[in-house]
């Protein structure tokens, strides 16, 4: 919401383009944690960085938490920094820490890609079986009951509930605060399709709802205490809080709260490829799934339900330079959960928008990037 | 000649009126319902103050044509345009704020 532009009726009439994401950049391999290095399960290790740019590393820091709100608090609330599993950057604006809670906006959207590939894991889903929305079973030729978890992991199920602008009007605003704000999944589902699936990428949090539903129902107990068991104790998240609209489905796609390091735990989790102190968390290949551009012509930068550094399709904006093998969670005023393999990085921003802009807060980030070294080299 | 004039004119007011009322009560139950949401789950869940939460919704337009204020009993906020009805979150442990209807 709010960073991907939906451009109306100029997107209906730009022709499509070959999505020209450059795999094997996404595809660079994914680091094991070291031996000698715990995971942060109970506690994160500290560390300082090595063969890094500090001077660089300050700079960027110092760009990331100028801007402030009307209220003087920085807009940048917290910024982590994880290499090679230990925590080297950990710094918050003044009356924030370690304990504050931040809402995920659209990077909890990733958690969705999460939950789903536990349910992949433990055979309750499967990619390629139908959605199957609770009010799509009533009539068997139904055209939308051909739309598949992968479509709705990709943003391709070519469903008539894209977020919109953002206006009063637009779907978005309507799901998390108007008329269809009480079951935010059966609003989502009771649209039409505007194309068959996969031939078009849009941007929906009501999607990332229909997939909150098939976790509720498919998790074979309260998806929190599922949640709990599978991904929250094993990792050592003790902060994560999904609010739900009145039906009960998890407002994944947009109220995920945690703290810093949390984030920087499912973050690490996604750089780890899926494996936690030796045990599978996410099935084999879920993260190089998740890091893969969805097949859609008019998408360069979207994986399944993460956000890729490759090139953009007409309606999605640049992220980084080419050179960055980084795939991301992030969500509207500026949440970002960025990990790069290739420098064994997790970078953590959260915070607010008030008086920074999405280029400012990308080009900082990238700054705080490219001041580490690239991970082999620095072993 | 002037009459229907003057009807003319008064069947625009009206027009415009109800077009003005429509897209006005669309802001205060959109508009009232994001604000109420925010700080709810912002003072509820994040532990910040009324105030603090507010200020972090200044950039969004017009937000400062709503009025917003917690609930007496302290369980949620209200938010709403002058003249229309609230919009209400409450929140609740295993919930966090839901939008009331």
């Amino acid at each position: 919401m709010g960073h991907v532009r939906i451009l109306g009726l100029a997107a209906l009439l730009a022709l499509p383009i070959r999505a020209a994401a450059d795999t094997a950049l996404a595809r660079f391999p994914l680091p094991p944690q070291r031996i000698d290095v715990a995971y942060p399960t109970r506690g994160w290790p500290r560390g300082d960085a090595q063969r890094a740019d500090h001077v660089a590393i300050e700079v960027a820091l110092g760009k990331l938490f100028a801007k402030k709100n009307a209220a003087g608090v920085a807009d940048t609330r917290a910024v982590l920094v994880v290499q090679g599993g230990k925590l080297i950057v950990e710094r918050y604006a003044a009356g924030f820490d370690a304990s504050s809670r931040f809402r995920s906006w659209s990077a909890g959207k990733s958690l969705a890609n999460t939950w789903v590939g536990l349910l992949v894991r433990d055979g309750r889903v499967s990619l390629d079986e139908p959605l199957d929305a609770r009010s799509w079973r009533a009539r068997a030729e139904d055209p939308r009951r051909t739309i598949t978890v992968r479509n709705a992991l990709h943003m391709t199920t070519g469903l008539a509930n894209e977020d919109g602008d953002g206006s009063t009007t637009s779907f978005i605003a309507r799901l998390l605060f108007g008329d269809l704000s009480g079951d935010t999944a059966l609003a989502a589902a009771e649209v039409a399709p505007a194309h068959p699936p996969d031939a078009h990428w849009a941007y929906s949090t009501g999607t990332t709802q229909l997939l909150a539903r098939l976790v509720v129902e498919r998790a074979g107990e309260d998806w929190r205490a599922y949640s709990a068991r599978e991904l929250e104790e094993p990792l050592g998240i003790r902060s994560l809080l999904v609010e739900s609209d009145r039906a009960g489905t998890p407002l994944v796609g947009a109220y995920v709260w945690a703290n810093a390091q949390d984030w920087a735990r499912l973050g690490l989790l996604y750089l780890r490829d899926g494996l936690w102190e030796g045990r599978r968390i996410l099935p084999a290949g879920w993260v190089d799934f998740s890091r893969t551009p969805a097949p859609a012509p008019n998408n360069g930068t979207y994986g399944a339900h993460f956000w890729l550094n490759a090139k953009p399709g007409p309606d999605q904006h640049p992220m980084y330079s080419a050179e960055l093998d980084s795939f991301e969670m992030n969500g509207s005023a500026g949440q970002f959960v960025v990990i790069v393999p290739s420098r064994d990085l997790v970078i953590v921003r959260l915070g607010e928008m008030n008086a920074s802009t999405w280029p400012e807060l990308r080009g900082a980030l990238e700054e705080l990037m490219v001041a580490f070294a690239p991970w082999n080299a620095a072993r | 000649m002037r009459k229907w004039v003057i009807g003319f004119l008064i069947w625009l007011a009206l027009v415009v009126g109800a077009a003005g009322y429509v897209e006005l009560r669309q802001r205060s139950d959109v508009g009232g319902g994001l604000a109420a949401k925010e700080i709810c789950s912002c003072m509820h869940i994040a532990r910040r103050s009324f105030d603090a939460c507010l200020a972090d919704l200044a950039t969004f337009p017009r937000i400062d044509w709503l009025i917003t204020a917690p609930l007496e009993d302290d369980t949620g906020v209200r938010s709403g345009l002058r003249g229309f009805k609230p919009r209400i979150a409450r929140f609740e442990e295993a919930k966090g704020c839901t939008l009331e209807p």
